[in-house]
Order: C-alpha cells, then structure tokens, then sequence
C-alpha cells in the first residue's frame, strides 16, 4: 500500500534553503549544486574534519566532489577543515555559542525548522559532570521533515471498538522513522479522526531530547494538533508526573522510554486511566522482551498494540502491529509507507 | 574704524570657536570612551545572564548607547541578519570600518574594536568574560589617558585659539 502525500514544492525548497543558511560559504556553494532530488530526500550533511564532505541519503552515502557533484568513491572530493566546522557553528548558533552552552553539553542543538545538529568535540569534564564542548571536530545535520500522513494507515488499528485510543509502543531501530509516526499518530489523535469516530484527545508530550515538536526559541516546529502540550527538554519520568498532575492529559506521549523511574512514572500514569504512547529502540517484539524496563512493562501487557518498524521496503515500514494481549500480528503483509519527502 | 573694530571682533571669535572645537574633540572622545566602558559592561551582562545571541543582543544595546557605538551595532546586526555568509568578525570588521569614518574614534580604539570582534560569540561565556574584560581595560586605559589629555589640551585650546586671533588683529591693523 502506497500512501501518496502531495508534495509542496516550495517547502521542500524552504527546508533545503534554510539549511544552506546554516552552513559557512564554501560548503553552502557545494550543497547549492547538488541535484534537486537527491536535496529533497537528504537526511543527513556530515562534516568531519579533514575527511570528505558527506551527504546521507536514502541509506546510502554520498560524497560531495570539489566541483560538487556526488560520487560513491572519495576520490576528488571536498575536504571538511577545521574553519569550515568552526564557521558552519557560528552559523547554526547565530554568531553566539555561548547562547548555546545548555545545547553543547547535550551534544546537539536544535535549529530553525526542527532540524538536529549533532556535534562533537574535546569535552571539558568536572565533577558535576560535563562543563562544555569546545575544539569541535564534527557537526552531523540531521534535516527534519515533518512527514504528514506516515500514521494514516495504521491509525485504525490503535483504536479499539469503544472507540478509544489504546496505549501504543513503537519499536524501532534508529532511522527508521520511528519519531516521524509518533509525531504523525499524536496530531491525529489530538485532532481527532472523525471517520474512526476518535474525538480530539488532550495529549501531553514529554519532548526530553526536543526531537517530537523541535521547539526552537520556544515555538514548536512541527505541528502536534491542537490539543497538545509539550514539555520540552524535560526528563521523561518527571515530565510525566508534572503533566498527570497539571495539564489532565487523556493521552501521554514520550520517546525512547527504558529507566527504572520511567516505568515508575508509567504505572502511575496508567493507575490515573491515561493513555500512553511512546518508542523503544529495538529490531523485534522479542528484542524489546528482553529488556529489563520495556519487557517487564509489555509482559504485564501495558502495550495494547507494539508496532514494529523497519528500513526493508523504505524508511518507515510497518513491519508488524502486534496485539500487545495475545501477540498476534494484525497485519498481512508490512506496510510500506512511502511518503514523498 | 568701526569697520576696522567689527572685522577684528569677527576674527577674534572666529579663531576664538576654533580653539574652542579642538577643544570638544578631547572632551567628546573622553565622554565615547566613558559610554564604550559603560556599553561593554552591558554586552557582558547580557550573554552572561541571559545568552542572547549576539545579532539581537547587538540591537538591544544600541538602543542604549551612544549613537556613535549603536551605528556600529545595528550596521553589524543588519549584516548578520541579511545572512549572507558573512562571519561575525567579518560584519564586525565591516560595520566598524563604516561607522566610525568622520567620529572621535582614534585608530587605537578602531583596532580594539576589530580586535574584540574576533573573539565575540565564538567561546562559551567564560571565555567571553575574558575577551569583554581585556576590552574593557584597555578602554579604561585609553579614557585615563584622555582626561589627562583633556586636562591638559581643552584650557590649550581655548586659550590658542582666542590669542592667535588677537595676534592677527595686532599684525594686520
């Protein structure tokens, strides 16, 4: 099954072109010249020092020639320096790093438009912990698109006959998508889906790694519905307490959950009648099984309904929705879920 | 002789308010660098406490500096802001060059400047505290400086100025 998303051509245009700002000149021209398409479905800029310039795209990587064309071999190809990692900073963290201190000791900055930076470097440590980052030897540009649409064919499957949604886990290993359905699934869901006779839910987000709603300066960057509030940057097993006691969500949203006091903070969730939804990293229902936090949760049955991602046919694919009582898969065949990006 | 008494009044004061504006240029470069100091302790304030990143910070401040220094700040910003390509230091460099053309800005206070632009926004705010306090010392160092010059030039000045005149009516008539 093919979901087709028209694609508008001027946002594309607007993502690639708010990025190019945030790289310093010389790499801003080589990226300029490199085919729309492949611009269009580029997850990734690496810049490494004194290695090629590099663009992740579709799985596959990609070398940028000093005449910036892409190659599969590093012959020829542009050289990241140590300037153009220090220049291409100055950008992303317009002019200042030291507004961005917070960010660096998380090793990684949110930007405009949602998008990651990922960055290493020489790390200065204390007994505190890590103090800051500086001698910065790598920047990994993560492009966010937010992909409207990826949930639509699953949503009939988290809603149960009652016509309530039921606490979802999605399994994933990294890339596949994993943050992209969740965002999807949680502004369906606090719209409301009017065919699956869902109304709008209030959805509560604990965004500890800013990656759901990408809040840059405080305004979120994806759209969560109009029923959602977000805790941004927060620690997800108090974030959650904080929401159940002060926003009386229906629904929890989280990412990535797996410490002891999340599954603390679950079962106090739960114990109030509200819904979860949240991502484990993990290959298979049997990965996740075996471990500690997210195998005890699902062998107590918390998860009415796991899906499980994968990169087979294409970022995104459903591989399976397993019923989270019986462990049966309740799909066919996967699901290819191929949204133009 | 009236007329002989009236061109001689014009060119006692005329030479007279020439003395008089060497006179100002010492005191309104002591009064800059008083407002420099004043601005620095300002810049430092706001990325310490409050990490405003430097093309809005630069703007925040112009509006309470001295015109001379907030051309330079808000030329700076609008650089910055056009996202051009430049670097910091480049707009800096950029927006100094221009701004301080026809100012009491000496080349000592233009080469700080510059220099305090190389190092603005590119370090954590410890390392910025340095960089703004280094400035600031020199500043301070060059506002000592130009009291004494001050001091010492403005009565120089004043006083030239009115003699030379008196010295050409005497010549001349």
């Amino acid at each position: 099954m093919i979901i087709n998303v028209q694609n508008n051509n001027s946002f594309s245009k607007n993502i690639v072109s708010n990025l190019e700002i945030m790289l310093c000149p010389e790499i801003r021209e080589k990226i300029r010249m490199v085919p729309k398409d492949i611009k269009d479905s580029m997850e990734e800029i690496r810049l490494r020092i004194n290695q090629p310039l590099m663009l992740f795209v579709n799985n596959q990587d990609y070398f940028i020639s000093k005449t910036g064309g892409l190659s599969y071999d590093t012959k020829d190809s542009y050289i990241v320096g140590k300037k153009n990692i220090e220049n291409t900073l100055q950008f992303i963290t317009n002019y200042s790093i030291y507004s961005v201190e917070e960010e660096l000791r998380h090793g990684y900055i949110t930007v405009q438009g949602g998008h990651r930076v990922g960055i290493v470097g020489k790390v200065l440590y204390d007994s505190t912990g890590i103090k800051t980052m500086k001698e910065f030897t790598g920047l990994n540009i993560r492009i966010a698109r937010e992909k409207k649409g990826v949930a639509t064919n699953i949503l009939r499957y988290l809603i149960n006959n009652q016509g309530e949604f039921m606490n979802t886990l999605i399994i994933s290993p990294p890339q596949c998508g994993k943050t992209t359905l969740l965002r999807d699934i949680i502004r369906n869901i606090s719209h409301g889906i009017p065919y699956l006779n869902l109304k709008g839910l209030k959805v509560s987000v604990v965004d500890e790694r800013s990656e759901i709603a990408a809040c840059y300066q405080g305004v979120p960057q994806n759209d969560l519905g109009l029923r959602t509030d977000i805790l941004d940057a927060c620690p997800k097993a108090q974030g959650m307490m904080m929401l159940i006691r002060a926003m009386s969500p229906e629904v929890i949203a989280t990412d990535e959950i797996g410490r002891e006091d999340d599954s603390r903070a679950i079962h106090e969730a739960l114990l109030a009648g509200i819904k979860l939804i949240t991502t484990v990293h993990g290959k298979s229902l049997e990965d996740a099984l075996s471990k500690q936090v997210i195998g005890d949760l699902l062998k107590e049955g918390t998860f009415q309904r796991i899906i499980i991602l994968s990169n087979k046919k294409g970022v995104g694919t459903v591989e399976k929705i397993i019923d989270g009582i019986s462990f049966k898969n309740l799909l066919q065949s996967p699901i290819k879920n191929k949204v133009a990006g | 002789m009236l007329f002989k008494l009236i061109i001689s009044l014009i060119i006692i004061g005329c030479s007279w308010m020439i003395g008089m504006i060497y006179a100002n240029t010492y005191i309104e470069r002591s009064k800059l660098l008083a407002s420099m100091l004043s601005t620095m302790q300002m810049l430092e304030t706001e990325i310490v406490y409050s990490g405003t990143p430097l093309p809005e910070l630069l703007q925040k401040i112009a509006k309470k500096s001295r015109r001379e220094i907030a051309k330079i700040f808000l030329l700076t910003a609008e650089i910055l802001n056009r996202k051009e390509g430049y670097l910091f230091n480049e707009a800096w460099e950029q927006a100094v060059k221009t701004e301080t053309k026809n100012t009491s800005f000496t080349k000592e206070d233009i080469d700080l400047l510059i220099s305090l632009g190389k190092n603005l926004g590119i370090s954590d705010s410890k390392d910025q505290i340095k960089h703004i306090h280094l400035t600031m010392e020199e500043i301070k160092r060059s506002y000592e400086l130009s009291i004494i010059e001050q001091n010492k030039n403005v009565r120089l000045c004043r006083n030239f100025g009115f003699l030379i005149g008196i010295t050409i009516v005497i010549i001349f008539f």
